[in-house]
């Protein structure tokens, strides 16, 4: 489970350092998400890749919406690409080092332990935390929801650098403008992530706002290799039949391509990862040219976002040295935008 | 038959259209255009080539203020968003505390049209529909058959006068009981009957109807045709595709739908129960010279009641969708002519069929009738009359044809088979049926006889490219639709695509060259969005997908999701030519080492699988 820290906001600039945590975090699931997903087979485990792909579509939209907020209340959205192995941006709890594997039980575990809920969380009549204390990514939203509520009608801004369904995600996101559509945001962060908690009135529905299944969940399914069904049993839910995993079904890709020393690679290996390297920067710059009111900056990202994954498929076939593995996209953003091939050291 | 039977599952919310539109311009109509006959793009009346490809994005661009051309980078996607289970009826009528009541329901199809210049042949392609998720309450059906777009009603909402937002239009499908078809009944009782019913022995699955209307534009409720803002939406769309990227510029529509028994008789595709025909009857909305017409309905007689499907019927007054008053309808059953007596059969006061009542029931009225009256309509037209007027008129045949989109190579030979409903059950033998052409300017046609069946089979000609569509009217000496007489809402139809030959270009040498000039130029000039996927003019990644690139141009997936061309265009000629091209070429798979192998620390692969993938994919 992810622990964050949250601190009491004190004015408008700290509830936009509260947001600009949700943004972070947003973006860091994407690429351990993505890497799992980019190394299934093709035209293998569809269950697995439709659950995976949901999962990752709503993370896009999580972060756009948590821009929205940000834009909402005057505030510059960042897109700050961290480096994998490594801890969540913002966690505390320091247990969990988040690493892009391929997909495998331990990727979905993974998973998992990132959307994990607190069960129960906090009663439903949340109050305001004075200083500090540490929270789950749950309950993290939920205070950040109050401190939202607490903010001046004056702090918000309607119609500034909003991104709107009008193109993609077809009734997914909306315009941030006021608290009532922040806090309908973050409602359904929360809920596609983790369902609908179990509180002292509720008992708990691992469905989320849509009736969809909400992201632990169907990370859990793929743990399982089971499908969790309806059940007339105290829980509401049981585990049920065969969900079709086939954990053998994946490119041989290596974990954390950060890590790895590429210079080591054939030419075409080194070449797969620079222009894997370029692709996720030029997307990242687009993404950051979205969020401050580019014309047409979504559309401008989405088409470097199927960039990266045309120089993805390209590396994943791509052998390295031992002849039998290959790599994935580091997720490596370039200072400077220009091919680069080479890892970081941890 | 069909969705009118009980139970009934009914479903609500919305569509994105994402077609890409500059194939909607005949060839004199503006720049960049499609040549529907040779499958061609054409910039400027040329067919497209190489040199051609940035000219013919750029002027469909320009199109879009100057020639209303609203979408020149869509994606062809057409998903279901915000779209639930809204209510059930089990015989009890509506109820909204089913368990499947509120389950998402997703989908998501191709939008193609047979006939790219006209709005009669749109079709839905897509690989499987989903009520419900995995593990709970669920219906989820593979396809059978594709989704293709009937009785289109221009008059449908004439306040929303942007482009086609005054249209509404009618999708049906079924899903067999053998093929694949789930029912997750759990809890509910709807799906428990359901799942019941498909024990029937004549019951054949599940069928789908849905109506989709009131359509966006830009993304803005408020335009209209002409309007300063509609051309302001179209500037700014052009902004947002000079600053680069993948703009698509889907529209929106509302949807109401209803899943329930398919049963032996009853098409797939459009609706076989007892047609109650539009009268054309002009209604006059506000201020609007342009009057709402009603479209046309359904019905069917059971033991107790009779179901009427109004669903792409009473149009609306306004872009909220409020219905037009009509004021009390009445539903009537009269003897054929030339007799006159007129029998009553039930009263339909507004409130039945209002905004609120059709967002319920997706516009399924059922009027109870005393048990003998059943027998009495069996041989009697129905009729829906107003205080002012006659809306609605059964017409008791119907000639349904199988194939409402019908694609043949040049040269092939292919029938198609009609059924004729008599009152909305298949005819008896030695009832004509006569097939024209539709906006043919002569009136000839061909006749033939019903089987003891009630159907008929037609012979058609695939002799060049060409777009036709095609009439089927049963009964003796009907008026044929020559010029342009002829009325969707009306007129059953199909449309038959000969694609061409294109002989020529099978035997060009299977150079780059050869096949970006012939072949690909003219995808990668019509959908941008392929860049998203594959760059056509790009003959390193062309070769490396080869693979790839076989298996989604393979007629035998021609009904996937994925198939390429989306627009279903390629000739065989031009595949001959690619083939060619991709078999000599080096797909990116060679470039793995065929052996296998362990890495230390990870999970063992299959490296002879890994391999096949490669290749297949």
């Amino acid at each position: 489970m992810i622990k964050l820290r949250w601190r009491a906001p004190a004015g408008t600039g700290d509830v936009q350092t509260l947001v600009q945590n949700a943004i972070d975090l947003e973006f860091a699931t994407l690429p351990p998400y993505l890497y799992a997903r980019l190394s299934i087979l093709p035209g293998t485990n569809g269950p697995a890749t439709a659950r995976l792909q949901g999962i990752i579509l709503q993370e896009m939209i999580h972060m756009c919406l948590a821009c929205n907020i940000m834009n909402a209340i005057g505030g510059t959205p960042a897109i700050k690409p961290p480096h994998y192995p490594g801890p969540l941006p913002g966690d505390v709890g320091g247990a969990l080092v988040v690493h892009l594997l391929p997909f495998s039980q331990a990727a979905v575990q993974q998973g998992m332990a990132i959307e994990e809920p607190s069960k129960p969380i906090d009663p439903p009549k949340l109050q305001a935390v004075v200083g500090e204390k540490t929270v789950t990514i749950g309950e993290y939203y939920h205070l950040l929801d109050l401190a939202l509520q607490n903010l001046p009608v004056s702090d918000w801004t309607a119609n500034r650098h909003q991104i709107d369904d009008n193109q993609f995600f077809p009734g997914q996101i909306f315009a941030v403008n006021n608290y009532a559509d922040a806090h309908r945001a973050i409602t359904q962060i929360v809920s596609e992530g983790e369902g609908t908690p179990v509180t002292p009135g509720e008992d708990g529905s691992p469905l989320d706002f849509q009736n969809e299944l909400a992201h632990y969940y169907r990370f859990w399914e793929l743990e399982r290799n089971q499908v969790l069904i309806k059940a007339n049993n105290p829980v509401g839910y049981a585990w049920d039949g065969v969900l079709g995993v086939d954990w053998n079904s994946v490119y041989p890709a290596i974990p954390d391509p950060e890590t790895h020393d590429f210079s080591k690679d054939p030419p075409a290996a080194q070449q797969a990862q620079a222009a894997c390297n370029q692709a996720y920067t030029a997307m990242v710059n687009a993404l950051t040219g979205t969020f401050t009111g580019a014309t047409g900056g979504l559309g401008v990202a989405v088409r470097a976002m199927f960039d990266l994954r045309m120089a993805a498929m390209k590396a994943l076939h791509t052998p390295l040295a031992d002849d039998t593995s290959v790599s994935g996209p580091a997720f490596l953003y370039l200072d400077v935008p220009q091919a680069s091939a080479r890892g970081h050291a941890p | 038959m069909s969705v009118l039977e009980i139970p009934r599952i009914y479903f609500k919310g919305k569509i994105a259209w994402d077609p890409v539109t500059t194939n909607n311009y005949p060839v004199a109509q503006a720049p960049a255009a499609y040549d529907e006959d040779d499958c061609d793009s054409t910039l400027n009346s040329q067919t497209v080539r190489s040199a051609q490809v940035a000219g013919f994005r750029q002027a469909a661009v320009n199109e879009i203020v100057s020639a209303g051309n609203w979408n020149p980078q869509g994606s062809y996607r057409s998903p279901f968003y915000e779209t639930q289970i809204s209510g059930v009826d089990t015989g009890k009528g509506l109820d909204t505390t089913d368990p499947f009541v509120t389950a998402p329901v997703n989908f998501t199809g191709m939008l193609v049209d047979t006939e790219p210049y006209g709005a009669y042949s749109s079709q839905l392609f897509f690989d499987a529909m989903s009520f419900g998720i995995d593990g709970g309450c669920r219906v989820f059906g593979p396809r059978t058959a594709r989704l293709n777009d009937r009785y289109i009603n221009f008059n449908a909402n004439p306040n929303n006068n942007m482009i086609a937002g005054v249209a509404s239009v009618m999708w049906q499908t079924c899903f067999p009981k053998d093929k694949g078809l789930r029912i997750d009944s759990h809890d509910s009782p709807a799906l428990q009957a359901l799942a019941a019913a498909m024990a029937e022995a004549d019951v054949l699955g599940v069928m789908v109807r849905f109506c989709t209307y009131r359509t966006v534009y830009f993304d803005d409720p408020g335009l209209s045709n002409g309007s300063s803002g509609a051309t302001k939406a179209g500037q700014d769309l052009q902004a947002k595709i000079a600053a680069g990227g993948f703009q698509p510029n889907p529209a929106r529509s509302l949807l109401v739908g209803t899943l329930g028994i398919w049963r032996a008789g009853d098409p797939m595709h459009e609706p076989g129960d007892r047609a109650l025909l539009t009268t054309g009857v002009q209604i006059p909305v506000g201020s609007n010279p342009n009057p709402a017409v009603c479209g046309s309905a359904w019905a069917r007689v059971g033991e107790d009641r009779v179901t009427l499907d109004l669903s792409n019927c009473i149009p609306a007054q306004n872009r909220a969708t409020d219905k037009i008053d009509l004021g009390e309808l009445t539903l009537v059953a009269a003897d054929p002519p030339p007799a006159v007596a007129i029998m009553e059969i039930g009263k339909i006061p507004y409130a039945l069929y209002d905004r609120a009542a059709y967002e319920a029931t997706s516009g399924i009225i059922d009027i109870k009738v005393d048990p003998g009256i059943a027998k009495q309509l069996a041989g009697m037209n129905l009729g829906l009359t107003g205080s002012a007027a006659k809306y609605l008129q059964e017409a008791p045949l119907r000639a349904v044809p199988s194939d409402p989109n019908l694609y043949l190579d040049e040269g092939a030979k292919a029938s198609t088979m009609v059924q004729v409903y008599d009152r909305g059950v298949p005819a008896e033998a030695g009832i004509a049926v006569t097939m024209s052409e539709l906006g043919a300017t002569q009136p000839t046609a061909v006749k033939q006889t019903t089987d003891s069946n009630g159907r008929v089979s037609f012979q058609l000609s695939a002799t060049a490219g060409s777009v036709t569509g095609l009439v089927f009217q049963p009964g003796d000496n009907p008026v044929l639709p020559v010029t342009n007489a002829f009325d969707p809402q009306l007129f059953t139809y199909m449309y038959l695509r000969v694609l061409p030959a294109d002989s020529d270009i099978a035997v060009l040498p299977p150079t780059w060259d050869n096949v970006h000039n012939y072949v690909l130029s003219n995808w990668e000039a019509m959908a941008p969005c392929m860049d998203n996927w594959l760059r056509l003019g790009d003959e390193q990644q062309v070769k490396v997908y080869a693979p790839v690139i076989k298996r989604l141009t393979d007629p035998a997936n021609f009904e996937d999701f994925r198939f390429m061309p989306v627009t279903r265009d390629m000739s065989a000629g031009q595949r001959t030519l690619l083939y060619n091209f991709l078999d000599g070429g080096v797909a990116l798979a060679a470039n793995m080492a065929p052996a296998a192998g362990v890495r230390a620390g990870q999970v063992r692969r299959n490296f002879h699988r890994l391999s096949r993938a490669m290749r297949g994919t």
